[in-house]
């Protein structure tokens, strides 16, 4: 018997059995929809992390004014300024950076007409926004000139420049006042609130020019050995990334005078956070497959199940093609065949199923795990492992049914009632 | 020439638990091409075993079983199912015809395990033979008894078989239907030189033969030509013709 014709008996037994084939297919419909539904959900988180991370810069690494106890041997005092910044960006010794961006931030009383509101104030070196793709919304960013020379303008985020003046719009050319100090708006940031970022929510904070915010709003708290909370360091290749943290540490520790191995500052990867996260993603993803694999398992049973039905009831038909001639292989891949295009068209809803879960499991990434803009999403390679699970359960729990049903001696099944 | 059927003192044995029934005590038999035979025999008498071992359903414990030459106790299942398929054509009592399933597509079933060229035609072409052209698409339960005999007649025939294996035909029919059944199986044998081997227990059936097997206690009791055999629809009689198929 060819391949085509078992295909074709295989539809006539599961038409004549339209209930309990429906039945029997609803374990691999439920099964293969919660892979799929699962899949897409963890595809989703995935690449909404995927495109967080992106938005921080691929390659960008951080230094802190912090010491990791486990990376010095002496107590040290953490020493970080802006002269070891513009050291690392002026340094012809370190080839692979493309960029250094520093920081000062703390918080502020920012006042605008009768709008009084405590918000982040970052004081940031002019290529802060460039670096880090904020892009803005309206509005200009500072100029060297201007950041360099201390100027009074700021630039706000988002949901800082709606709660202040009402919109965003709105705000470019008005003024506020930041802990006493006058301030004149010159753009807004278009970037959206909760991202995934270094220090605080871009969304809810005032940027003003570094200069200025270490002379007139943190006077008295930057020290000769910190005036910068972060330095971020963008390298030109990803791949750079190692190497070039190295030399930094070392121009670092030449700087503050420090032995080999000791640090009084905090090198942080963020590519490192990445990796961790697709890690726990990955490990969340095979947790959900393998108790989607269960159900699968379950429906793969009911398969075995309800084909060892399907052979006691035909045994006559087993005995009546054997008499005519049917070798055994022909009726195993009868069976067979029953089996996988029973796994292959619940494969098929299940698929579709899957497909109807991932909305939901796009308003679960919304909702439950505060992840906006996230989209869960059924993928080929999904499908793809979905249909090769159901064929694979076809055939693992139809071969047995189906090598009974080869087995049988045509005379005793011709002779069952 | 040698003989088609060449059977030379099988025996066949069971074990049923501890007990050894033995269904066949050495049975030896030859039918030549062309014959028409009826085998006979009370239940328990081991005519469904000699049945099973000349239909290549079964093999014989002891003794040579050789068919159109070849000794078929040395095959494998799926030897057998072969052979099954290209030179036996099996008509049963209960017609065993797939239910939900056109007369046609029953008739091309052994054509799925073998010669699968123009099977539309040839099952077309065998319908029509037992004088079922205009029925080829109804199914089991549209059809009478003695119709879906017929379909069973003409997916016995599809593969040009050189042996019909007929058990108990008429079992479920009445009278006037299997005389109809007897007379197809008749011009089959004198039309196109098909041998067939009829089981059954009923004398009236087996008058339809030309020659009489009467099996008894696993061996056979008689072997005889039919005198005043039956023959359906032409009503004439010819001894010659009888005698000649019986001779050899």
């Amino acid at each position: 018997m060819n391949l085509f014709e078992a295909i074709r008996v295989a539809f006539v037994a599961l038409r004549t059995n339209k209930l309990r084939s429906l039945l029997t297919m609803l374990g691999i419909i439920i099964g293969v929809g919660a892979v799929v539904g699962m899949l897409a959900m963890g595809t989703g988180f995935q690449q909404y992390l995927d495109s967080q991370f992106d938005e921080l810069g691929v390659g960008t690494f951080y230094v802190l004014p912090f010491v990791d106890s486990n990376k010095a041997d002496e107590v040290l005092s953490a020493q970080l300024t802006a002269e070891d910044a513009r050291a690392i960006a002026q340094a012809t010794s370190l080839p692979g950076v493309e960029a250094v961006v520093y920081e000062y931030s703390g918080n502020a009383s920012v006042v605008a007409g009768q709008q009084r509101f405590s918000y982040a104030l970052q004081g940031v070196s002019n290529n802060f926004f460039a670096v880090n793709n904020h892009d803005l919304a309206v509005g200009r960013s500072f100029s060297a000139d201007e950041s360099s020379g201390g100027a009074r303008m700021a630039v706000l985020g988002r949901e800082a420049a709606t709660k202040l003046f009402g919109s965003v719009n709105g705000a470019v050319g008005q003024r506020l006042t930041a802990n006493g100090v006058n301030f004149e708006v010159i753009g807004v940031l278009a970037t959206k609130p909760g991202s995934i970022g270094f220090g605080p929510d871009v969304a809810e904070s005032v940027f003003v020019p570094y200069q200025t915010a270490v002379t007139r709003l943190f006077r008295n708290q930057v020290t000769t050995k910190i005036d910068v909370n972060s330095v971020a360091v963008k390298v030109r290749e990803p791949s750079q990334i190692d190497a070039t943290i190295k030399q930094v540490e070392a121009l670092l520790r030449e700087r503050h005078r420090l032995t080999y191995q000791n640090s009084d500052f905090t090198v942080i990867n963020l590519s490192t956070f990445q990796q961790q996260a697709s890690a726990v993603i990955a490990g969340f993803n095979a947790f959900l497959g393998m108790v989607a694999g269960i159900s699968l398992l379950v429906g793969g049973i009911g398969i075995m199940n309800i084909m060892l039905v399907s052979v006691t009831e035909r045994t006559r038909e087993i005995g009546l093609r054997k008499a005519v001639g049917a070798k055994r292989w022909d009726i195993l891949l009868q069976f067979l065949v029953e089996a996988l295009v029973l796994c292959l068209i619940g494969c098929f809803f299940g698929i579709l199923l899957g497909y109807l879960l991932s909305f939901a499991g796009t308003l679960i990434l919304v909702g439950l795990f505060q992840a906006e803009g996230a989209q869960a999403s059924v993928t080929l390679g999904a499908i793809a492992l979905a249909s090769a699970i159901a064929a694979a359960i076809g055939l693992f729990f139809g071969f047995f049914p189906a090598l009974q049903a080869s087995r049988l001696n045509p005379i005793e099944a011709l002779r069952t009632e | 020439m040698a003989s088609l059927i060449d059977v030379r003192t099988i025996t066949k044995m069971y074990r049923m638990g501890d007990v050894e029934v033995h269904a066949l005590r050495g049975v030896s038999l030859t039918i030549n091409e062309g014959e028409f035979v009826a085998i006979m025999g009370p239940s328990g008498s081991g005519k469904s075993t000699l049945m099973n071992i000349l239909g290549c359903l079964d093999q014989p414990s002891g003794g040579q079983y050789l068919l159109d030459g070849v000794d078929v106790g040395e095959l494998s299942d799926d030897e057998l199912a072969a052979i099954r398929n290209q030179k036996i054509g099996f008509v049963f009592q209960q017609y065993m015809l797939l239910a939900r399933t056109t007369a046609l597509r029953n008739v091309e079933l052994p054509m799925l395990y073998g010669n699968g060229r123009e099977r539309h035609a040839r099952a077309k072409a065998a319908l029509e033979a037992v004088g079922m052209g205009e029925r080829l698409d109804h199914k089991p339960n549209e059809l009478s008894g003695g119709q879906q005999q017929r379909v069973a007649i003409a997916r016995a025939l599809v593969n040009n078989p050189r042996i019909i294996l007929a058990d108990e035909p008429t079992g479920a029919l009445d009278s006037k239907t299997g005389e109809e059944i007897m007379g197809i199986f008749q011009r089959l044998n004198r039309e196109q030189g098909i041998t067939v081997i009829l089981v059954t227990h009923e004398h009236d059936v087996a008058q339809h033969a030309a020659r009489i097997i009467s099996v008894r206690d696993g061996v056979i009791a008689t072997d005889e030509s039919v005198r005043n055999r039956t023959l359906v629809g032409e009503g004439r009689h010819v001894p010659g013709e009888l005698e000649a198929a019986t001779a050899d």
